[in-house]
């Protein structure tokens, strides 16, 4: 319904207008001609198959502002707990951790060097000169020792003293590793050479310990002079782990040696430590000389020095062996000679 | 101007032709129809944006180019759409360079008319007695698109597609998605504005 009539003046105006025949430029013509050539050349467009929840659950989780941020930080914190509770190889040994001790157990420590000893250089050390050199090396490696290893506290007096118990030995370290040095040199050109060497070997057996201890996959095995960790004999470790000085330890044919301290022990036993394997045969063998081991007036068991090894029969439980070095063991006794 | 030979396709049937592939039916469909589609855009967006005539143009036709899989026959013809559609593109770059687009408000008020009495045109030349001459008709179509000019947008476009597209008002209302008495005072609002501004150049009957 058309209500108004065009007003033929103004229409015939429009068409005598200068622009009347303006038409688009030939270029612009030529472009919007040749896009619909193209666009009919083109495929019609693929319809879109519905997609299923999950995929679209996708499409919106991946296109949210936020999602990549999201991810990383939970990346990021994946990362973190990993580094804290994996404890990265290496971050570990960059920092001194000082662990403390479980029990004291001062001869553990100072011995565990002997333990390594080779043993085939001690041959020709004396008897005094063994436990000296062990107690120079000691103070060398302690503080090494203190940083990386279950270490007790160089005095083993001090757990006595705490413990109220009368203290036998005065002077801590030199007791507590040695035979009493009261032990007359029986061959005095030999000490310092064999002190020599033994002090380097145990230097050794030291640096190849902490070596150990630094290399994080042998620090995953149980190491095999901790009695705790992997000992053969675990009743061995209750009575001579807490064997002091308050113990009394006699021998049972006294012969040209004098009874032992409890610290003759302990570094004795030390010195055996990861070599014990429980007893086939509880006799001793032929030469061995016993030792029996005493705490207030109750038998603790029976060390046979055999000649190639120690055998420990506690009182209460089976035996168990030690190989060790015969002349080891004949230095080690000749220091208890009178 | 709608002078399609029986014997020639129908916009329509073009466009389906060109939408199933046939570019040749689009290469006719624009020989039919760019050089009005263009002077439409070029005086809908006046002398003051006369350079973005060729974007609107070439944006108008390919908008109907991508549409060719979506078109469908309804009540306008194809014409109308392509300019309806060239008419929504001059609106938004005449928005987008600032312009003021609305002036409706006027609407609610009588048309404009001179003066009685005034002699509001009486500065223009008169018109000669052989209206028939070129010149004259010359100078009043560059008078119109003068007057044009000053016409807002909406009052603009009703009275090209009526003048010059043929479309009646309930078409144009439709096509410009307005309501028929809206379309009918655009309509009527440039067609007074329009002899008052072309003064001399119309015969004094019809100002009056």
């Amino acid at each position: 319904m058309n209500t108004i009539a065009p007003d033929e003046h103004l229409r015939k105006a429009l068409r005598h207008a200068p622009d009347a025949e303006l038409a688009a430029p030939p270029e612009l013509s030529a472009q919007i001609l040749a896009a619909a050539h193209r666009s009919a050349d083109e495929a019609p467009a693929p319809v879109k198959l519905p997609q299923s929840r999950w995929k679209r659950w996708q499409q919106r989780l991946w296109t949210a502002p936020g999602a990549s941020a999201a991810f990383a930080t939970v990346l990021m914190a994946g990362f973190i707990v990993l580094l804290w509770r994996g404890e990265v190889p290496g971050s570990a040994t960059d920092e001194p951790v000082v662990r403390q001790a479980v029990a004291p157990k001062p001869a553990t420590a100072s011995v565990e060097g002997p333990a390594l000893v080779d043993f085939a250089a001690q041959e020709t050390q004396s008897p005094q000169a063994a436990p000296e050199a062990a107690k120079r090396t000691l103070r060398r490696v302690a503080p090494q020792q203190q940083s990386e290893e279950v270490v007790a506290p160089p005095v083993d007096t001090t757990a006595d003293a705490a413990a109220g118990r009368p203290t036998a030995v005065p002077s801590a370290p030199t007791v507590q590793l040695a035979p009493p040095a009261a032990a007359p040199p029986p061959a005095a050109e030999v000490p310092a050479k064999a002190a020599g060497d033994s002090a380097r070997s145990m230097r050794q057996a030291a640096d190849a310990q902490r070596a150990e201890s630094s290399n994080p996959v042998a620090r995953t095995r149980p190491a095999p002079s901790r009695l705790s960790a992997a000992a053969p004999a675990p009743a061995l470790e209750p009575s001579i782990g807490s064997a002091h000085a308050g113990d009394t330890w006699s021998w049972q044919n006294p012969g040209l040696w004098r009874n032992p301290e409890s610290a003759w022990v302990q570094a004795l036993m030390a010195a055996a430590e990861g070599r014990w394997a429980p007893a086939t045969d509880n006799t001793p063998a032929a030469g061995a000389t016993q030792l029996s081991g005493q705490r207030a007036g109750a038998a603790l068991g029976s060390i046979w020095l055999e000649p190639e090894g120690v055998l420990w029969c506690a009182a209460a439980s089976a035996c168990q062996r030690a190989p060790l070095p015969a002349p080891f063991l004949r230095n080690w006794l000749a220091s208890l000679m009178r | 101007m709608k002078q399609e030979a029986v014997t020639e396709p129908t916009d329509d049937q073009l466009m389906r032709s060109f939408a199933a592939g046939d570019t040749r039916a689009f290469d006719q469909l624009y020989q039919r129809h760019q050089a009005a589609l263009y002077r439409f855009v070029r005086r809908l967006l006046g002398r003051a944006a006369a350079t973005q005539a060729d974007e609107v143009f070439q944006d108008t036709w390919l908008r109907a180019i991508q549409a060719r899989h979506t078109w469908r026959p309804q009540g306008a013809t194809w014409r109308t759409w392509l300019f309806t559609l060239a008419h929504h593109r001059a609106v938004d770059c005449l928005r987008k360079l600032g312009r003021e687009l609305s002036l409706d408000k006027d609407e609610e008020s009588p048309p404009w008319e001179p003066a009685a009495g005034a002699d509001a045109w009486s500065s223009w030349p008169a018109a000669t007695a052989d209206a028939e001459d070129q010149v004259f008709w010359r100078a009043a179509g560059q008078r119109l698109l003068d007057c044009l000019d000053g016409l807002p947008l909406p009052q603009k476009t009703a009275f090209l597609l009526h003048h010059e597209d043929g479309l009646a008002v309930d078409e144009l209302a439709r096509a410009l998605e307005v309501g028929f008495e809206t379309a009918k005072t655009r309509l009527r609002y440039a067609m007074s504005k329009l002899r008052s501004c072309m003064g001399a150049y119309l015969p004094q009957q019809v100002v009056g």
